[in-house]
């Protein structure tokens, strides 16, 4: 439910965001198709990966609203590149003068377990020194597959942990109250996007099923499966909205229009092949003629100067140092798309030997 | 290397980051996705360990979103052994670069060819390796006069660095001089050939001078065991020497450059 929330305000066509393998709920908000997210689980061709990856994983390339960004199997693979976007809405807007970034802002979802890795770290880092537009929606169930959250970070929350850190909004509640997720979803988000700073929205969840369909659960006692399935959102949503909005007869409607739809996308799903074995090996590297849909130069226009593989030699023989360097300048001249960063490559100029 | 960028183009687009290198990184990642080149750095090679993942994912990201989505940038990184050695500052280790599918591998061993390759591959749509040996940076044999703001080479493409016709010695970064001093010393006729890219690596232009002069020496700066010697070694003996005794294929196939479907 919460995910759900957090999609219906990310209709700014810059916004980005980067999940991971629990990010169905708003790959779905988002408009990706019922067939392809079933389709995709089940290998099939087409789909957002022609049955390459594992399935559970999204990218979707949307000109309408958030783009979400190729994400992967790894838990916190998904923090740095979304810290790189946002900073590159800032470069965006105060580097290029690009007004259809203004407001953007870039949201990564993770996992309570996933606060434990390196890229969370080095994200919130990056995010909070260089006051990004960034989000961190954590979803806390309590458990990495069976390991529990208080191996992860001391006391299970982030949120706390992070109270006193520099630059950092925080936001934290219950993530399956509609009225209370609601209220932290939208207050997070506007925060991002006027500007004043990177925000860390941690929301406890339950989890009602096992880590795959392989996950019995057997980890967890009886109590604690009927404590979780008490705190379904579903449920909870429903008190919320019937009677007050919805009569019975309406949230029945919904349910069964939801049912029929999932039944028919999932028949559709299944009836598409596995992708064609002489494709597979395409995409490893750029094939001319058929650009990518998102990211690099060459699909927003890019119009290479012309080169040559002839050395026309000037001047006195300069050493590899010089050669480089002179190359990136040129190219930093001529593309205002470059950007050249790392450890101690500003005012220093690199520590190369 | 990047000494005066900054001053000439602003903290905007030359800047210090966080030491991270899944940071430095992962950051390249998302700023590639939103339409921008990025160049990162990683300050010797041992350290681009730290960001294993996200250059995995990164090289991954064109196949398997079927080439919906993908991040081209140019990572620098200086490589090797230069004066004193540590295991810290002077790996090589390109092989692992060449091992992550989707990245281009370019390691040149002079000025004129770090300006092509680099052009290339800053005007180029895929991630590349740029790496830069670190006892070629103020190499006397390394230094060339400026090629000029339009030239750009090929990646894949060796260079006949000495022609000769008694044997085949294969080379990239700071063994192609090595491998004219040893010529030079030993007066041997010895075809060289410096690769300087190692994916694509011109395998065509190694086997037909092979099949010439019926030997070959491949000369790489690693370890003993898994360096890209090995496969170019393994190439050499399957389609040159093994062929040329066998009337049926012989067995090495190195497979498709890609990760298998999960």
């Amino acid at each position: 439910m919460a995910q759900v929330l957090l999609g219906l305000h990310l209709t700014h066509p810059k916004d980005a965001i980067c999940g991971y393998y629990r990010s169905r709920p708003i790959l779905l908000s988002l408009g990706v198709a019922l067939e392809d997210a079933l389709g995709s689980a089940m290998g099939r061709a087409g789909g957002y990966s022609d049955g390459r990856d594992i399935g559970v994983v999204f990218n979707y390339p949307n000109a309408r609203g958030a783009s979400a960004l190729p994400m992967c199997g790894g838990v916190g693979a998904q923090y740095t590149p979304t810290a790189g976007y946002a900073q590159a809405i800032e470069y965006h807007k105060n580097v290029l003068g690009d007004r259809a970034y203004d407001g953007a802002i870039g949201v990564v979802l993770g996992g309570d377990a996933s606060v434990a890795t390196n890229g969370f770290w080095a994200a919130l880092t990056m995010a909070t020194t260089l006051k990004l537009p960034m989000l961190f929606y954590v979803e806390d169930n309590g458990y990495g597959i069976s390991t529990p959250s208080w191996l992860q970070t001391p006391g299970c929350n982030i949120a706390q942990n992070l109270a006193s850190f520099n630059g950092l909004k925080i936001y934290d509640g219950d993530g399956t109250d509609p009225e209370e997720a609601s209220y932290l979803i939208r207050e997070a988000v506007s925060h991002t996007r006027a500007g004043r700073g990177p925000v860390l929205l941690h929301l406890t969840v339950p989890r009602l099923q096992g880590h795959s369909f392989q996950d019995t659960q057997a980890y967890k006692s009886k109590d604690v499966v009927e404590a979780e399935w008490a705190r379904d959102p579903l449920p909870k949503l429903k008190a919320h909205v019937v009677p007050s909005l919805l009569s019975e007869t309406d949230w029945a409607a919904f349910e069964a229009s939801a049912q029929e739809r999932v039944a028919r996308a999932a028949q559709i799903a299944d009836q598409r092949p596995v992708s064609e074995a002489s494709q597979v090996t395409r995409f490893v590297f750029s094939e001319d003629g058929a650009l990518q849909d998102e990211g690099g130069l060459w699909n927003g226009g890019y119009d290479a100067p012309r080169a040559t593989d002839q050395a026309r030699p000037e001047g006195a023989r300069i050493n590899m140092i010089t050669a480089i360097r002179r190359t990136l300048d040129h190219e930093l001249a001529v593309n205002p798309r470059v950007l050249v960063f790392g450890e101690d490559v500003g005012p220093k100029g690199a520590c190369t030997v | 290397m990047t000494l005066g960028l900054q001053d000439k183009y602003g903290e905007n687009r030359v800047f210090d980051t966080s030491l991270s290198e899944e940071g430095i990184i992962g950051r390249a990642v998302g700023m590639a996705i939103a339409g921008l080149m990025p160049v990162p750095e990683i300050q010797f090679r041992k350290y681009a360990d730290p960001a294993c993942e996200q250059i995995n994912d990164c090289g991954t990201m064109r196949w398997r979103t079927a080439n919906r989505f993908a991040a081209p940038m140019v990572v620098r990184m200086p490589v090797g052994f230069f004066r004193c050695g540590d295991p810290w500052h002077s790996q090589t280790n390109e092989v692992q670069f060449v091992h992550s599918p989707g990245w281009r591998v370019a390691c040149p061993s002079n000025a004129e060819d770090a300006v092509g390759l680099l052009r290339t591959a800053l005007r180029g749509n895929d991630p590349v390796m740029f790496l830069e040996h670190r006892n070629m940076l103020d190499a006397t044999s390394a230094r060339r006069p400026y090629p000029g703001d339009d030239f750009a080479l090929p990646f894949g493409v060796a260079k006949r660095v000495r022609e000769g016709d008694a044997i085949t010695l294969v080379a990239w970064g700071a063994m192609v001089e090595r491998c004219e001093a040893a010529a030079e010393k030993a007066g041997v006729s010895a075809d060289i050939l410096d690769l300087r890219t190692l994916a694509p690596w011109d395998s065509e232009a190694v086997l037909a001078s092979v099949k010439r002069t019926h030997r070959c020496l491949i000369v790489h700066e690693d370890i003993g065991t898994g360096g890209f010697g090995g496969e170019i070694a393994a190439i050499v003996a399957d389609r040159a020497f093994l062929a040329s005794r066998r009337a049926s294929r012989a067995p090495h196939d190195a497979g498709h450059p890609l990760s298998a479907p999960s």
